[in-house]
């Protein structure tokens, strides 16, 4: 199997299926990135396949390093673009239909069959839980957060992704930590079991 | 204890691990010292907990690319001719203002430093006519009217010898047509003899020309010599003036700017109307 460099050089010289096997390596990351961040699964997946479109068009200007943070600054961008163009003009998303022919209203439609039934009911009313308070934060303080406790990134990466200092980063974690404390506080009874006491300050 | 927002920016930074070690040593005292703190960053430490555990999510679909997909504008930028011409026109127009502007303020600075032969120069024949013009014609009414004021007192002593003479002249201030005017006033009072009349006309003529006023000493014979008359001005009517005025000064600057002003603003707000209509 090809490694990421080798894939990376052949999508440079053209081959378009080189690049498909890093979308395959990267798509559940860059679609979690956007659903995150816009909140809306179609939106989100409008915004991945943009990303990614433009991540194979501007190629030429990946300098080495993380190959994952060079991406997720495209798609950061790509989430933008899409969440002022819905802010503009709102859609009513369109949900799938259950077997039933009624609309599915969240997003269980990706869950796992292979999960115990409660453990999906418990997973998928955390991430919506999380969801819930992250489409209350502001739309940059919602985006550091989701890279640096999210995707796990450190400031200096976050700084680089967002385009902004690193103080700016640090006080906006910090201000959309405590937002989100408050926030989480209401979903006590859907947080894992030793989390329970958060917001109590 | 309420905790400012900079102590949220350390804790938040503590726990990343992202703060310097001066920083790290002073919050670590703090925080054996101050409990609301230590609760504080307990607290946000769940939450960063909580946001690491968010369910990864399942794609709904596979996002790999086709040929078509790479090949076709993904979302052509609507309107970008417009803006870039818009933004151009702008950047010639702040251009075009900041030379007008200099231009100005260099025909300023100059003027006072020019020097006097210069400046007297740059005037224009015309002008200096049209200054001096006026103050000849006022001088010479001034001469006009201290010669018939001479005339009126010259002939008081002789009042009964042509007194409608003398006040007609002091009237109306000309002394030009003066002797015409005796003349034909004496014609007209019917004298018959007009060899004395004439004598005596050319008596008074004498004793005006011996009485003369400090003002009028400057003046050649005026009342023997005949006057030549004025120099035919050419008059401009009203309304050739107002034509004049009406025709405006083409500053191909202010054209300049006009044409880049309204362009930039059309080009803008027709990138904008497109980039509506295509949103």
């Amino acid at each position: 199997m090809m490694d990421l460099q080798d894939q990376i050089k052949k999508s440079l010289a053209g081959d378009l299926e080189s690049f498909n096997q890093i979308i395959l390596s990267f798509q559940s990351l860059v679609y979690n990135q956007a659903y995150r961040i816009i909140g809306e699964p179609d939106a989100a997946a409008d915004a991945t396949q943009e990303a990614f479109i433009s991540a194979y068009k501007k190629l030429h200007t990946y300098r080495g390093g993380s190959f994952k943070s060079w991406l997720l600054r495209i798609v950061s961008n790509a989430c933008y673009d899409e969440y002022r163009r819905r802010k503009r003009k709102p859609v009513v998303p369109l949900y799938p239909e259950g077997d039933d022919g009624d609309e599915m209203e969240s997003a269980s439609w990706l869950e796992d069959p292979s999960e115990k039934p409660e453990d999906t009911i418990m997973r998928r009313e955390l991430s919506e839980a999380i969801q819930y308070c992250l489409d209350r934060l502001e739309y940059e303080f919602r985006t550091i957060v989701v890279l640096v406790d999210v995707q796990g990134l450190d400031y200096a990466t976050a700084a680089e992704i967002t385009d902004r200092p690193l103080g700016t980063v640090k006080s906006r974690l910090a201000r959309a930590r405590n937002n989100l404390k408050d926030c989480l506080q209401g979903f006590k009874e859907l947080l894992p079991q030793g989390l329970r006491h958060v917001g109590e300050v | 204890m309420k905790i400012s927002n900079r102590d949220w920016i350390q804790l938040s930074s503590y726990l990343d691990g992202e703060l310097n070690p001066r920083e790290l040593n002073r919050i670590e005292e703090r925080l054996k010292q101050e409990p609301v703190l230590q609760l504080a960053l307990e607290e946000m430490s769940q939450t960063k907990k909580i946001l690491q555990q968010t369910p990864k999510l399942k794609i709904p679909r596979n996002f790999i690319l086709t040929p078509a997909m790479v090949g076709a504008k993904t979302r052509p930028r609507p309107a970008r001719g417009y803006r870039l011409v818009s933004a151009l026109m702008t950047f010639l127009l702040i251009g075009v203002l900041v030379l007008d502007f200099g231009r100005f303020f260099m025909i300023g600075a100059m003027a006072p430093a020019a020097p006097k032969e210069v400046m007297l120069e740059a005037v224009s024949d015309s002008v200096v006519e049209a200054l001096e013009e006026p103050a000849l014609m006022e001088a010479e009414g001034d001469m006009e009217a201290d010669r018939a004021v001479a005339e009126t007192e010259a002939g008081a002593p002789q009042e009964e010898e042509a007194p409608a003479v003398a006040a007609e002249a002091v009237e109306e201030g000309e002394s030009v047509g003066f002797s015409q005017e005796a003349e034909s006033k004496s014609t007209e009072e019917g004298s018959t003899d007009t060899a004395a009349n004439q004598a005596d006309e050319w008596q008074e003529e004498a004793d005006v020309e011996e009485l003369v006023l400090p003002s009028q000493t400057f003046t050649p014979d005026i009342t023997r010599t005949p006057v030549p008359p004025p120099p035919t001005m050419e008059f401009v009517t009203d309304e050739e003036i107002h034509k004049l005025e009406r025709i405006p000064a083409i500053d191909p600057f202010r054209v300049l700017e006009i044409i880049l002003g309204f362009g930039a603003i059309s080009f803008g707000i027709a990138a904008w109307v497109i980039r509506r209509k295509r949103s």
